[in-house]
């Protein structure tokens, strides 16, 4: 019997049972896992026994976060790492191989973004960036010979812009490649990617995943097992022998793992070598996020609605407003077909002050908080490109639709009146003489 | 400079900067205020080194860096979710752009497999010398691309020493770096830098953190190698991430001369990879250092201890450790271990597979896993489990023969360690001279003598009853045999009953020889031959036979004082039994096989 989202999200993936009746996940902080004979080693070595054997690969806890997550998108596997970064960075180089091409869009994450431009060129992976509102036949026109998957964001970092998921699934589908999602913003609570025909998703759960703001974590969940073909994809169907079976006859790890590939592929070897393990402590508190996530980000949608009403009616300091469900989106109708519950807890609006009245509003700020960070139970502010997008070029942001006079806001669970009175004060101080 | 001993403790650690708490806080967050608009820019400049966003940077693992920095004499460390992200992180930044590393062809089993057969993917290659103890070996393999040469200071498994400071010598002559991965010795017993090593590489998981709790590794600058321009144009490159605080584009020698390789390694790799340790994490690995000088010098003892006996013991065919009589290398250890030789050892078992298996499991003071370097001792059968991702080959080039088995020396006293070894042999020994065989009625007197040697007359089943059950279902019998006497058995009847309470005990008509239960009445060993690991071996015998017919339970009662024996063969304890038979307590057991 498969459960409802909201009894997944504080019992899914668990079993009191299996871990002395404990009600709460126990945080399994060792390094390593006794075995009880070397048939049991090698059972779960094969796969043929649930187990653990070194926390680096694997740990109940960790575990119980990756099942939990799994459900919630409904997904068949899922693999947590110490960053989002590095869910993402594992992922694409998971996918290519180590070599191939990605496409994606020009209005991504800043890191994701430098990740594009200074890491993967150096070890054989190109990127091929696309205007984020390109017609669905110019997309298809990037898609080269060796373009291994489409990379997209189902909300995009910092402006809030949708895309189109069910016609990039069917050009991905189309040309034999995956649709790999950053669905950060909107958690499965806003948005389930599996259900518009994405093939992997990924998350930072530093934001609101887990919502706190006290862990960085990522994960990578996999849908129904993607059709990988053997030419495109040949990491799958090479043997390996640390994959082998029983009696020791290696295995891909289409054949080993069938229903779920590639957590396999990434667990086994990008997990293992490059060794971005997630904490179990931290994984307990992302377990621990996660039980409120309904409720929180219901709250911040809320929030966020109130906060652009606010704003709308303080034309005289606010050039625009970007967030999908606002009346100038140009994103309005995306909103309504993928997103019923709301369009996320983040939205960007320009600042009419010249560069010395947008410093002297982020110093006026008391209740927001200014820092780099997204999703947290706290409502935060920043100038995103000076900031979390500083890495980008002026050409860069410019190409990336970042104005200037960017300000970002990710709403919190505080009340919407006191939001809405610190930024009345702070818009009053950034004028003053 | 202060001593090592203090350092450990007190290195990199201000309690005047936070709130004056005595211990490291745990700072358990993923951002940070950044306070004003000028110190927001400040901070992305660098000019600021406060932390911006945890993963790139945090107080507590900040404190951890500093640490190690300190206690490695070095100029910089970098603080990663695993060793093998630091190998691999560390590995990589040198290579970008096709370079390659020479590399001892004997590393721990992931280094192993990922320099065989992962990292080439991206561009790192990795070339293997032909013999790694000589260092001219290296030399013949450096060629224009190589951007490094790579050893274990103590190897894992073999604790093999090589020739660090000439290595050194040959790396710097071809002006590239040693690398050093010096997580068996730690900075307590041994400071790689001192002899030359350019960047120095910890599991932290190991005797860094020491107490087995923990995934962590880090990554050591010493600061004195110059990266040049020419073989790492990669720190030279301007990125507008490192822009100065008037907008410039900087390189990482830029931003930092003495370590380019730190700044790219931060900005780009931890940053866009993102390995990051979990404060809390880093916490559990500074507390661990505080007891590191403790800890490191006692199981160094054990091991020195462990390793004396087992080559006197006569029970295994080598032994491997620094001081061994077979060790290679032995002045070398001396030389550069002067506080110890490490926790480390290995020796190759004489015996069969199953023999070794009954060797681990009758081991009581050594845990069965794949780790090292914890307070526990730890045991490990290396080639068939931590090096299992080589191939045959690759076990033969590292010099891991197939009956290597591991021991990492914990913290406990080095008597027991050694009863609990020699008690474990004498058992494998002693059961060679035991054979297992079935039963049949032409056994009966021998079977009922035994019975009535073990039992009072009121508690032994009587002749007739064996006589029943070895009519009924013999292949239920297994014995136990010295010199063709029966002196230990263990026998059983299928049925469908879940337990077999005394009045169908007493009345027959139980059994089922199709039933999908084991219904276990006795085991017992002749009282001259107990404590030899037969009991063991006659139900661990038992169980594997039932799987193989396909029965799916296996239940009996036994006295209290055995129920950690049929727990420790994965019986359930179920309570207090109905039966009475003896007027003592019985207890129900059971397990479900699948
Ligand atoms: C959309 C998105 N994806 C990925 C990341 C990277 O996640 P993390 O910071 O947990 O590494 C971030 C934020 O940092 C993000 O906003
Ligand atoms: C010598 C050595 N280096 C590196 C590692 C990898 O470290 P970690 O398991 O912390 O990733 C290990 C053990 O696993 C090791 O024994």
């Amino acid at each position: 019997m498969s459960y409802k989202f909201d009894t997944v999200k504080v019992r899914g993936g668990y079993n009191a049972k299996e871990h002395n009746n404990s009600v709460g996940v126990p945080v399994y902080a060792t390094a390593a896992f006794d075995f009880d004979g070397f048939d049991h080693f090698n059972n779960i070595r094969a796969g043929a026994q649930l187990g653990f054997l070194y926390s680096r690969v694997g740990n109940p806890t960790v575990a119980a976060l990756e099942a939990r997550v799994a459900q919630l998108d409904g997904g068949t596997a899922a693999l947590a790492f110490a960053s989002g970064m590095a869910a993402l960075s594992n992922t694409l180089l998971a996918v290519t191989g180590g070599k191939g091409r990605i496409l994606s869009t020009k209005q991504i994450y800043g890191g994701t973004f430098d990740l594009e431009n200074d890491v993967f060129p150096s070890i054989g992976i190109e990127f091929d960036l696309i205007d984020h509102d390109s017609s669905i036949e110019e997309w298809a026109a990037l898609i080269k010979e060796d373009t291994k998957a489409i990379f997209v964001e189902s909300i995009s970092n910092p402006s809030a812009r949708l895309l189109d998921i069910e016609a990039l699934a069917e050009l991905a589908h189309k040309n034999g490649i995956p649709l790999v999602v950053d669905n950060t913003f909107a958690t499965p609570y806003l948005f389930r990617p599996f259900e518009h025909g994405a093939d992997i998703i990924i998350y930072s759960a530093t934001k609101a995943l887990n919502g706190h703001g006290n862990a960085i974590g990522g994960i990578v969940v996999e849908g129904k097992p993607f059709n990988w073909t053997e030419e495109k994809f040949p990491q799958f169907y090479k043997k390996h022998w640390v994959a082998r079976d029983l009696d020791n006859n290696p295995r891909s790890f289409i054949e080993a793992f069938p229903q779920f590939p590639f957590t396999a592929l990434l667990r086994t070897k990008y997990l293992a070598y490059f060794g971005a393990s997630l904490s179990p402590y931290d994984a307990q508190l992302i377990l621990i996020g996660i039980e409120t996530l309904s409720e929180r980000v219901s709250k911040q949608v809320a929030n966020a609605r109130k906060i652009v009403k606010y704003l709308d009616s303080r034309s005289d300091v606010v050039t625009w407003i970007s967030y999908p469900e606002h009346k100038d989106s140009k994103y309005k109708a995306l909103a309504e077909k993928y997103f019923p519950k709301g369009t996320g807890t983040v939205l960007t609006f320009g600042f009419k002050g010249n560069d010395d009245q947008i410093n002297k509003l982020i110093n006026s700020i008391q209740l927001f908080g200014f820092q780099a960070n997204v999703g947290d139970a706290r409502s935060l502010l920043i100038n995103s490109p000076k900031t979390t997008h500083g890495e980008l070029t002026p050409e860069e942001l410019e190409a990336a639709q970042i104005k200037p006079d960017t300000i970002r806001l990710s709403l919190g669970l505080e009340d919407a009146e006191d939001l809405i009175a610190d930024l009345d004060q702070a818009f009053a101080k950034a004028f003053e003489e | 400079m202060a001593d090592f001993d203090t350092l450990r403790i007190r290195a990199g650690y201000d309690s005047s900067e936070h709130n004056y708490s005595v211990n490291v806080p745990i700072y358990q967050t993923a951002a940070f205020d950044l306070g004003s608009t000028d110190r927001a820019d400040r901070i992305w400049t660098l000019e600021d080194d406060s932390a911006i966003y945890s993963r790139v940077g945090n107080p507590t693992v900040a404190v951890l860096e500093q640490r190690i920095t300190q206690l490695s004499g070095a100029y910089g460390a970098l603080a990663l979710s695993s060793g093998m992200a630091a190998i691999s992180y560390t590995i990589l930044a040198l290579t970008e752009y096709g370079g390659n590393i020479v590399a001892a062809n004997s590393l721990y089993g992931g280094s192993e497999d990922s320099f065989s057969h992962f990292f080439p993917r991206f561009g790192a290659n990795i070339k293997f010398v032909k013999d790694r103890f000589d260092p001219a070996a290296y030399e013949k393999e450096i060629d224009e691309n190589t951007r490094g040469i790579y050893i274990e200071s103590i190897s894992n498994p073999n604790a093999e020493i090589y020739d660090i400071e000439e290595l050194a010598k040959i790396a710097h002559k071809h002006a590239i770096p040693l690398i050093v991965d010096n997580t068996v010795a730690t900075p307590y017993l041994l400071d790689p830098i001192s002899y030359g090593a350019d960047i120095v590489i910890y599991s932290a998981t190991k005797a860094l953190g020491g107490h087995g709790n923990v995934i962590g590794g880090i990554i050591v600058d010493s600061g004195h190698f110059r990266y040049s321009k020419s073989k790492f144009p990669q720190f030279y490159e301007v990125s507008y991430k490192l822009k100065d605080i008037k907008g410039n584009r900087r390189s990482p020698a830029d931003v930092d001369e003495i370590s380019p390789f730190l700044v790219h390694l931060r900005a780009f790799y931890l940053e866009f990879i993102g390995a990051a340790l979990s404060p809390f994490d880093a916490y559990l690995i500074l507390q661990g250092l505080d007891t590191i000088s403790e800890r490191v010098s006692k199981q160094s003892q054990n091991a020195e201890k462990i390793a004396r006996f087992l080559e006197e013991s006569g029970f295994v065919s080598w032994v491997n450790y620094p001081t061994a009589k077979s060790a290679k290398n032995k002045e070398l250890a001396e030389k550069y271990l002067t506080k110890g030789f490490g926790g480390i050892l290995s020796f190759g078992f004489e015996g069969t597979d199953e023999e070794l298996n009954d060797f681990i499991q009758h081991l009581n003071y050594y845990s069965y896993h794949v780790n090292i370097g914890d307070v526990r001792s730890l045991i490990v059968n290396c080639a068939r489990t931590t090096h299992a991702e080589m191939d045959a080959s690759h076990l033969k080039r590292a010099g891991i023969a197939e009956n290597t088995v591991r021991i990492s020396a914990g913290l406990e006293s080095a008597d027991d360690l050694i009863f609990d070894l020699r008690s474990a042999f004498s058992k494998v020994a002693g059961l060679r001279e035991i054979k297992l065989s079935g039963a049949d009625l032409n056994d009966l007197d021998e079977i009922a003598n035994l019975e009535i040697t073990n039992f009072s007359a009121e508690k032994a089943a009587s002749k007739a009853a064996f006589e029943y059950r070895l009519k009924n279902f013999p292949e239920w019998f297994i014995t136990a045999k010295y010199e063709g006497e029966i002196i230990g058995l263990i026998n059983a009847a299928p049925t469908d009953r879940d337990y077999i309470t005394d009045d169908v005990y007493l009345s027959g008509g139980y059994y089922n020889k199709d039933g999908k239960s084991l219904f276990v009445y006795g085991l017992e060993v002749h009282p001259d031959f107990r404590h030899k690991g037969i009991a063991d071996k006659l139900i661990r015998t038992l169980i594997n036979k039932a799987k193989e017919a396909g029965k799916t339970r296996i239940a009996l009662t036994c006295s209290e004082k055995l129920i950690p024996f049929y727990q420790a063969h994965g019986l359930q304890y179920n309570g207090i039994s109905k039966s009475v038979i003896g007027d003592e307590a019985s207890y129900d057991m059971s397990i479900d096989l699948k």
